[in-house]
């Protein structure tokens, strides 16, 4: 199928003659003046690989089609040939600085045309083609990104013999609680991007325990009071690990791990460590975390128990067994249930062995 | 009056039209149609009732098909009229331009009429 060149002219001769310059390698779509080519933008931008733009025109002149062009951001899809008489350096250079491809003088001289057209469509294709490879690369390494710090959760968890199974999950409850905050409580202006960084960060939660001693991590029996005294030190033993984090990493996303890290034990009523914040003093990646991390422990086996179900988990979080949360929270972790459920049914997802 | 002797007869470009619209079909085409040009009636109107804005557009209209068409005269004549319009009110006293470019006009009209 040709491809699809717009030529814009208010002379119906000059288009003709165009025509039969591009016809033999283009489907040709003519306007007689700007208003109608904007027409024919709007119906056809994703499929013109060429325009051709007269500047001197009634009711809207070539200007005036740039100018709208350069708004929409067509010129950047659309490389604008301008097919004039008009001769001053200072027009060529107020088409070139909004958004022109190339000036062709008339009289039209066809190898000149037909050859300028053709460079422009195959330099806007190799450079369509450029951006479609930087932007699927860009989504590969992101993708990657994101496996590596979930690996590196793994690894602190499998210290305590916690497998990579409930770094997933937490990053499942994460995401799942994350959206409904997002959804029905705006007051935490949570957008895609900010949920996509909380569910990454949230692998890095516990990332401080690979500082706790094996004595007190391993422990098969309960924690002494000092002995539990240093196991919440992870806490900040997180905090002060991420300060080390490669410079590369997003700024934003740094701010919510540390977040996370530093909060996700703290409670709504100060009750919490290591700083005892109250209420939305607690950012609200760490308390999304704080639900999913907690909801994952009652759900899975541990070396000191087995795993309860969905409903008793649910009970003792909404009751205040685990400590209290954030009243508004807890209505969304209900509403959030049945997906919250299907992550704890799903195959290979179940236990921690 | 064959292509190339109308074009030797009003001092245009036959090898340059040739050039462009490859055959004498189409150059006595698009030729035919030029003396009803609805733009030379809208200059002379335009110049008449002191729209300067359509004086301009029509008259580098008429400029632009005759460089298209090669018809050398009647595009310096219709390009030097153009300018005196390009910023609105008339910069000068056109009406010598004017006279060459009418001139130019019914000179081309009227040879294009003897065309076979």
């Amino acid at each position: 199928m040709k491809p699809y060149a717009l030529i814009v002219d208010d002379v119906e001769m000059n288009r003709e003659i165009l025509c039969i310059m591009l016809e033999e390698k283009y489907t040709v779509i003519e306007a007689a003046d700007g208003d109608e080519a904007l027409e024919e933008l709007e119906k056809h931008a994703d499929e013109i690989a060429v325009m051709l733009l007269d500047l001197v025109m009634p009711k809207r002149d070539g200007i005036g089609v740039l100018t709208v062009m350069r708004e929409k951001g067509w010129c950047d899809q659309i490389p604008v040939l301008i097919i004039s008489g008009e001769k001053e350096p200072e027009l060529e250079q107020r088409c070139f600085n909004l958004g022109a491809f190339d000036f062709i003088h008339k009289p039209y001289n066809r190898f000149l045309v037909d050859t300028r057209v053709d460079h422009a469509v195959a330099l806007f294709g190799y450079k369509g083609n450029l951006e479609k490879r930087v932007r699927e690369q860009t989504e590969q390494l992101r993708r990657m990104n994101g496996q590596i710090i979930e690996m590196m959760g793994s690894i602190v968890e499998a210290r305590n013999n916690e497998s990579g199974t409930h770094i997933r999950r937490v990053k499942g409850f994460t995401e799942i609680l994350a959206k409904e905050v997002q959804k029905r409580l705006p007051k935490y202006e949570l957008d895609d991007v900010t949920i996509e960084k909380i569910v990454s960060a949230s692998s890095l939660h516990d990332v401080g325990k690979i500082m706790i001693p094996d004595s007190i991590l391993l422990k098969k029996g309960k924690l002494t009071p000092e002995e539990f005294d240093e196991m919440k030190k992870h806490t900040l033993l997180g905090r002060d690990l991420l300060k080390t984090a490669p410079c590369d990493w997003d700024a934003d996303f740094i701010r919510i791990s540390d977040e996370i890290c530093h909060y996700h034990h703290e409670k709504w009523d100060g009750r919490g460590y290591p700083e005892g914040l109250k209420g939305d003093e607690i950012p609200i990646s760490a308390q999304i975390v704080a639900v999913a991390d907690c909801f994952d422990a009652l759900t899975t086996r541990r070396p000191y128990k087995e795993p309860f179900s969905v409903e008793k988990a649910y009970h003792m979080i909404k009751g205040g067994e685990c400590g209290c949360f954030n009243e508004e929270l807890m209505e969304l972790f209900e509403l959030c249930r049945p997906e919250f459920t299907k992550i704890v049914e799903e195959k290979g997802l179940e236990y921690d062995d | 009056m064959t292509i190339k002797e109308f074009y030797e007869k009003i001092g245009g470009n036959y090898d340059e039209v040739m050039g462009r619209l490859m055959t004498e079909a189409r150059v006595a085409k698009y030729l035919k149609r030029f003396p009803e040009s609805q733009d030379y009636t809208d200059m002379c109107a335009a110049i008449d009732s002191g729209d300067w804005a359509l004086a301009f557009r029509t008259s580098h209209n008429i400029k632009g098909m005759s460089l298209n068409l090669a018809l050398t005269g009647l595009a310096k004549s219709s390009s030097d009229l153009c300018e005196y319009f390009r910023n609105g009110a008339p910069a000068g006293d056109f009406s010598a331009d004017y006279a060459a470019c009418k001139a130019d006009f019914a000179a081309v009209s009227a040879a294009i009429a003897e065309l076979d």
